[in-house]
């Protein structure tokens, strides 16, 4: 008896020790993460919250009543919808594409590789200036992509302040560029890392190409996949930078505010200094993300291969 | 059926660029493997015996010569309509198939005329399986079974569509030891069963000699010897063959031959009868473990071969001499002579007499390294 509560003195002497190797580790992430977190949560309930004095009027869901009624905030969760439900598919398909293209050529494979991953080192906002440009019609010139149209007798279109499917467009096709790059460069290594000799047996038994792809490579293959849709539907639902990045930072006058810029503005902009909206649109991106990020994992796992 | 190489050649660009010359893999093969039986391609490793394998099921292109699936010239059709199963090292199992449908996959390839019903796939996919005793196995993934166990599907997944022709690369490689003697029985007993040609690939000559119809020990490309696994053990026709097969391997000491009789040192190993009209020349003497016959000194009858005993080695079946000479081909050498258990020998004494059974003495040239004697 006063041999097992020796050790459980012990135990507990280790267990002590263990708490206070963590305690550093633990006293940042409970200050920096956690306190944040749950300090969200509460003035996303507390009503007319002033930063500045402290003070709110009062408790209870008044400020998701608000969010969810404002019209900027529906047509910010509309354009984030639109975006994630075309960039993300699409994107992850034509990276799989291009590394498929990679993967099998031989000569100059690290040059393409390298040209293909260079948009990820460049500094998005500036190449959103040149994404404007390029489709911006002005009252001096129409702009690359309309010159362009005009020699399939097409347009001109204001891509930049007109229709809304034309913003959309241009806001999609930004959006995959940016995050085609590091897509493909985790499908290249994950397509070099399927050992050869699958592909040689296949071979063997007289498997045709597209059967070689579906069967064996893309199974191989499908952890990298789900990896990249999963996070590519957590980036593509945080997206703001790349908005501000074509269409300025007045976005809900254009008409392509995302939820996140939503967010900031309701702290930062031109109608700010609302935290508590802020927070009840941040908590509103939080469950709409959690939501989909379980089903992804639902998916992945049921149809995981290992 | 038979396969027949006339004059197969591989030659590789060499993998350092700046060295020009082509690395020779496979050298001006020519010879005919005979129907229904199971081959050895033995050889140590990088002597080209994989990139064989590799031309018999067209993975890889020669660079020159041409192979025969009994009259057919098969050396420019695509591997995957030459009718070969293989079973690779890795044995290259689909990882997210279960036993089942990779036994099946090469079924479900067959197109036109050859396409199979489900019914009929299941029904092949189980005959196979029934031929390397896995039916029960036939849900589990390859991650669930043991190596030997996933050889077994890899053997049924190259039988499945029923080979002209079945290739297994080191299929023993990968298994322990005691699974390693039980699968290589199975391979003959399978083998046995379907009488197809099989050609395998190893480096390990026991595992060659056990199962064997034909061996072919290949050296850096080239073809040394090929013949019944007894005959080249028994006939080598040179110092590389006797050295790579045996084990424990053939000793090898320096000698020569002087007015027709053998010298190992100032030892008289034979006499003329054995030498017969060989000029006098340095030679290489090989002598197999089983060759040597003990001798005691005082027994008066002294041996012909006088050593150094380092240790004796009691195994129960037998007994291991170990000694030294000063004459080894490899200064240095632990030889290693197996004598009946029955035989007495005192570890302590200091030399260590044999005589020797002229059967089991090989003698090979000082130069080319071929036999002499």
């Amino acid at each position: 008896m006063s041999k097992n509560k020796g050790t459980s003195t012990v135990a507990k002497l280790r267990s002590l020790k263990a708490w206070l190797y963590l305690l550093p580790a633990l006293l940042f992430l409970g200050v920096f993460m956690v306190y944040p977190l749950i300090d969200v949560l509460i003035y996303s309930f507390e009503e007319g919250y002033n930063s500045a004095s402290q003070t709110s009027f009062g408790t209870g869901i008044y400020n998701y009543a608000y969010v969810l009624h404002d019209p900027y905030f529906l047509q910010a969760v509309k354009n984030t919808f639109i975006i994630v439900i075309i960039t993300v598919p699409l994107s992850t398909i034509l990276a799989l594409l291009i590394s498929l293209g990679l993967n099998s050529i031989k000569k100059l494979k690290e040059v393409f590789q390298t040209i293909f991953f260079l948009p990820y080192v460049t500094n998005t906002l500036a190449v959103g200036l040149v994404f404007m440009i390029m489709f911006k019609k002005t009252p001096y010139t129409d702009g690359l992509v309309n010159m362009i149209l005009a020699i399939f007798k097409a347009g001109p279109i204001d891509f930049i302040d007109g229709p809304y499917w034309a913003k959309m467009f241009v806001m999609c096709f930004y959006t995959i560029w940016v995050v085609l790059p590091f897509k493909i460069l985790i499908l290249t290594s994950a397509l070099a890392s399927v050992d050869d000799v699958y592909y040689k047996a296949a071979r063997i038994d007289g498997t045709s190409r597209f059967r070689m792809f579906t069967n064996i490579t893309l199974p191989m293959i499908s952890p990298m996949i789900f990896y990249l849709v999963i996070t590519g539907f957590i980036g593509a639902f945080k997206a703001y930078s790349d908005e501000v990045a074509i269409f300025g930072t007045d976005l809900n006058a254009a008409g392509m505010n995302t939820i996140v810029g939503y967010v900031y503005d309701m702290l930062y902009g031109d109608s700010g200094g609302y935290p508590s909206y802020a927070a009840a649109a941040a908590l509103i991106l939080f469950a709409i993300v959690f939501t989909i990020t379980v089903i992804n994992l639902l998916i992945s796992k049921k149809t995981s291969i290992r | 059926m038979k396969i027949r190489f006339e004059g197969l050649t591989k030659r590789f660009p060499n993998r350092n660029k700046k060295i020009k010359s082509e690395v020779v893999a496979v050298d001006n093969f020519t010879f005919e493997i005979p129907d229904g039986k199971l081959v050895g391609l033995l050889g140590p490793s990088g002597c080209g015996k994989s990139t064989a394998l590799n031309l018999i099921c067209g993975l890889e292109v020669p660079t020159e010569g041409r192979i025969f699936f009994d009259d057919d010239d098969v050396t420019d059709i695509p591997a995957e309509n030459r009718g070969v199963g293989m079973v690779f090292q890795s044995y290259a199992l689909y990882p997210h198939l279960n036993v089942k449908k990779n036994i099946m996959f090469p079924l479900q390839n067959l197109k036109g005329e050859q396409k199979l019903t489900k019914e009929q796939m299941e029904q092949k996919a189980l005959e196979a399986a029934r031929i390397v005793q896995i039916e029960e196995l036939m849900d589990r993934k390859p991650r669930e079974m043991s190596g030997g166990q996933q050889q077994r599907v890899a053997i049924a997944r190259a039988l499945v569509k029923m080979p002209r022709v079945l290739l297994l690369d080191e299929p023993l490689s990968n298994l322990d030891a005691r699974l390693r003697i039980q699968t290589r029985e199975e391979i003959k007993r399978i083998q046995n069963e379907t009488k197809i040609t099989t050609v395998f690939v190893t480096h390990d000559q026991e595992e060659a000699m056990s199962i064997s119809d034909l061996i072919v020990v290949m050296k850096d490309g080239a073809i040394h010897q090929i013949g019944k696994p007894q005959d080249v053990y028994d006939q080598p026709c040179n110092l590389f063959v006797a050295k790579f097969l045996g084990t424990p391997p053939i000793n090898v000491f320096k000698g020569r031959i002087n007015g027709g009789e053998l010298y190992i040192g100032d030892d008289k190993i034979a006499g003329k009868e054995f030498v017969k009209d060989i000029s006098d020349q340095e030679v290489f003497i090989g002598i197999r473990p089983e060759g040597f016959i003990l001798r005691n000194e005082d027994g008066g009858k002294k041996g012909v071969f006088s050593s150094k005993l380092l240790a004796v080695e009691v195994m129960g079946r037998d007994t291991s001499v170990v000694f030294s000479s000063e004459h080894s081909e490899v200064e240095g050498t632990r030889h290693r002579a197996i004598i009946s258990s029955e035989e007495h020998i005192d570890p302590s004494s200091e030399k260590v007499f044999f005589d020797i059974n002229p059967k089991k003495l090989f003698v090979f040239s000082g130069e080319s390294q071929e036999r002499l004697i």
